[in-house]
């Protein structure tokens, strides 16, 4: 247990390792970069909102927001291209500016209304899931010649998100007052963390990711669609505990919640190979994976 | 009357004001089928599944708990039931052994909280995911269709001129009332809401508590999912009471029971059901989308919390 509590992502690391290793004896081609970039890129757009959403979590809160954000951003970037005639490389920061606007929004909300954020960001995603369908009430299909090209940069991005992740977490004093919060967050507010300030920018940085992860979908799919993102808060949030975050707060990072969403989404592709498993068998498989990671994690009661 | 009770009287008073302006034709009655018709006996005919979530929700908020899996818990149930209908079962067995996997679920989302100690958003959280697997996995992933007049009869019938649904409500609410109020359960559950530790020392159960409150949560979860696909004469393992768990919680905070625990508000949770219902049904006479309507519920929910924000 001390290794975990030091390097909590040497678990979930380890976890990867495992099933892929095991993997490849029964599928061939696993062993192969194609299919780590392929992975890749089918973990991108879960991979970034769980990136956000760890910050928030790692300060004690929660993002439900998550999966309508990715909706709403997909389809406002959707139209932006399609019916403003805007260049998608222009759409993309206009939409993640408005992601951290509206998470910034939800962190003040947080601090006047004093309810705690999963109430605060489950209204937030009723807000977003109703503003996707104001935007577009149907799917909005891409024909901008970027869209044909840039399906294969979705890994790189959400890549360089991980990599910026990871050496900020290391580096930034905001992710210190974080850690502070999530750990005992009274004992953080009589040693001086300024809390409004730090949960602001989590909240502003989760929303921002999930909206890079709604316009990443747009690139993957060449279409916005309102309806996108169903429930993928939740998944987010399982990657982040598989990850070894602790959902209270306090301990993690995002390195482990690399290697949650690469384990996730692994896990997700075998159950696809086997063809005889619905997609109901493989939310049951995620929700035994899922008790699997936490219970190791628990406080003895 | 306490203090959060009168309140939401107040809320609900304004609101009915506001959808009777929206909605001109929102406080007309009529009678026919056999029941009484309008758009306040739809309010409360829509709302019953909401409310029976709201019930069981307001027991484990007031646990200081939290239970998400109850939309997939209603799938559950529903899709026990349409199994059972469509193999040519009974009618009551179907009705019995849908309440039954409602209760494995409640059961399980207990034992995660209690014995293994998971923090309950995230417990209910894997039964959430895993629930609605299982539900899929059940039926294969199918809309499972029943033609089953008795059994349609448990969401469409009428009873003394008012639609079945509103009874099966009102006998949910005043049993678990009676059994909240009349014994020690109700003081006892919010005892361990409170302060577990120390109702622990005074000799609670409070794991039994645990136990008892997410079970009845998941039972009332899938009578829900039950009036669901009697509704609609089948069971829709896809979409039967998603994001229904939310609707249920809002219903609960605005009925005055607090988050943190220790206050249970049975009545307060009705009100606020039937609150959340009268918006959703006087914006869509309307002709108001369902994108309105989400946007609306947000506004409406954020107003009112910050009207009722505790002192700092």
């Amino acid at each position: 247990m001390k290794t975990a509590a030091r390097a909590p992502w040497l678990l979930p690391a380890l976890a990867f390792l495992l099933v892929w290793g095991a993997a490849g004896f029964v599928h061939e081609g696993v062993h192969s970069l194609p299919f780590l970039h392929n992975l890749v890129r089918d973990g991108a757009v879960l991979g970034v909102c769980a990136l956000g959403a760890t910050l928030v979590i790692l300060g004690g809160g929660i993002d439900l927001a998550v999966g309508a954000m990715v909706g709403c951003a997909a389809t406002l970037a959707a139209v932006l291209v399609e019916d403003a005639g805007w260049h998608p490389l222009a759409a993309a920061p206009v939409v993640v500016a408005a992601g951290a606007g509206f998470g910034a929004l939800q962190a003040a909300a947080v601090a006047a209304t004093r309810l705690p954020s999963f109430l605060v960001t489950l209204a937030g995603m009723f807000f977003l899931r109703g503003a996707a369908l104001l935007v577009s009430r149907e799917s909005v299909a891409i024909a901008h010649p970027f869209h044909q090209a840039a399906g294969t940069a979705v890994a790189w991005v959400a890549a360089a998100v991980a990599l910026v992740s990871v050496v900020a977490a290391a580096h930034l004093p905001l992710l210190r007052d974080l850690y502070a919060l999530g750990g005992h967050r009274e004992a953080a507010l009589l040693a001086g963390v300024r809390a409004f300030r730090a949960e602001l920018c989590a909240f502003a940085a989760s929303g921002a990711c999930a909206a890079l992860g709604g316009v990443l979908l747009t690139w993957k799919s060449a279409a916005g669609n309102p309806r996108a993102g169903l429930g993928l808060e939740l998944e987010a949030i399982a990657a982040v505990v598989l990850g070894g975050t602790l959902l209270t707060g306090g301990r993690g990072g995002p390195l482990g919640t690399v290697f949650g969403v690469l384990v996730l989404t692994l896990v997700q592709v075998l159950l696809t190979f086997q063809s005889g498993l619905g997609p109901g068998w493989t939310r049951v498989v995620l929700g035994g994976l899922l008790l699997a990671c936490v219970i190791p994690t628990l406080k003895r009661l | 009357m306490t203090r959060p009770g009168l309140r939401v009287l107040v809320l609900l008073a304004v609101v009915l004001v506001a959808c009777a302006l929206l909605a001109p034709r929102f406080l007309e009655f009529g009678f026919g089928d056999g029941r009484l018709r309008g758009a306040l006996v739809d309010v409360a005919h829509r709302g019953m599944p909401t409310l029976l979530l709201a019930l069981g929700m307001t027991l484990v908020i007031g646990l200081g708990g939290i239970d998400l899996s109850v939309g997939s818990t209603m799938a559950i149930g529903g899709a026990l039931a349409a199994l059972v209908l469509a193999a040519g079962g009974a009618a009551w067995v179907a009705f019995a052994l849908g309440l039954g996997g409602g209760l494995c679920v409640g059961l399980g989302n207990g034992l995660l909280v209690r014995a293994a100690g998971v923090p309950p958003l995230v417990a209910t959280l894997i039964t959430l995911t895993a629930g609605r697997g299982l539900a899929q996995a059940l039926t294969g992933g199918q809309i499972v269709t029943f033609e089953r007049p008795e059994y349609a009869a448990l969401a469409s019938g009428a009873f003394l001129g008012l639609p079945v649904t509103l009874w099966q409500g009102a006998l949910a609410t005043v049993a678990l009332g009676a059994l909240l109020r009349a014994t020690r359960l109700g003081l006892y559950l919010e005892a361990c809401g409170d302060n577990p530790r120390a109702a622990r020392l005074c000799g609670l159960p409070v794991a039994r508590m645990h136990g008892f409150a997410y079970a009845l949560t998941g039972v009332l979860a899938a009578w829900a999912g039950q009036l669901a696909a009697a509704d609609i004469r089948a069971a829709d393992v896809h979409s039967t009471g998603l994001y229904l768990e939310l609707d249920a919680i809002l219903a609960v905070v605005l009925g005055g029971t607090a988050l943190t625990g220790g206050r249970i508000h049975l009545l307060g949770s009705v009100l606020g059901v039937l609150i959340l219902q009268a918006l959703t049904t006087a914006l869509l006479m309307r002709g108001a989308g369902t994108e309105a309507l989400l946007v609306g519920k947000a506004v409406a929910v954020l107003v009112f919390a910050l009207l009722t924000r505790r002192p700092a």
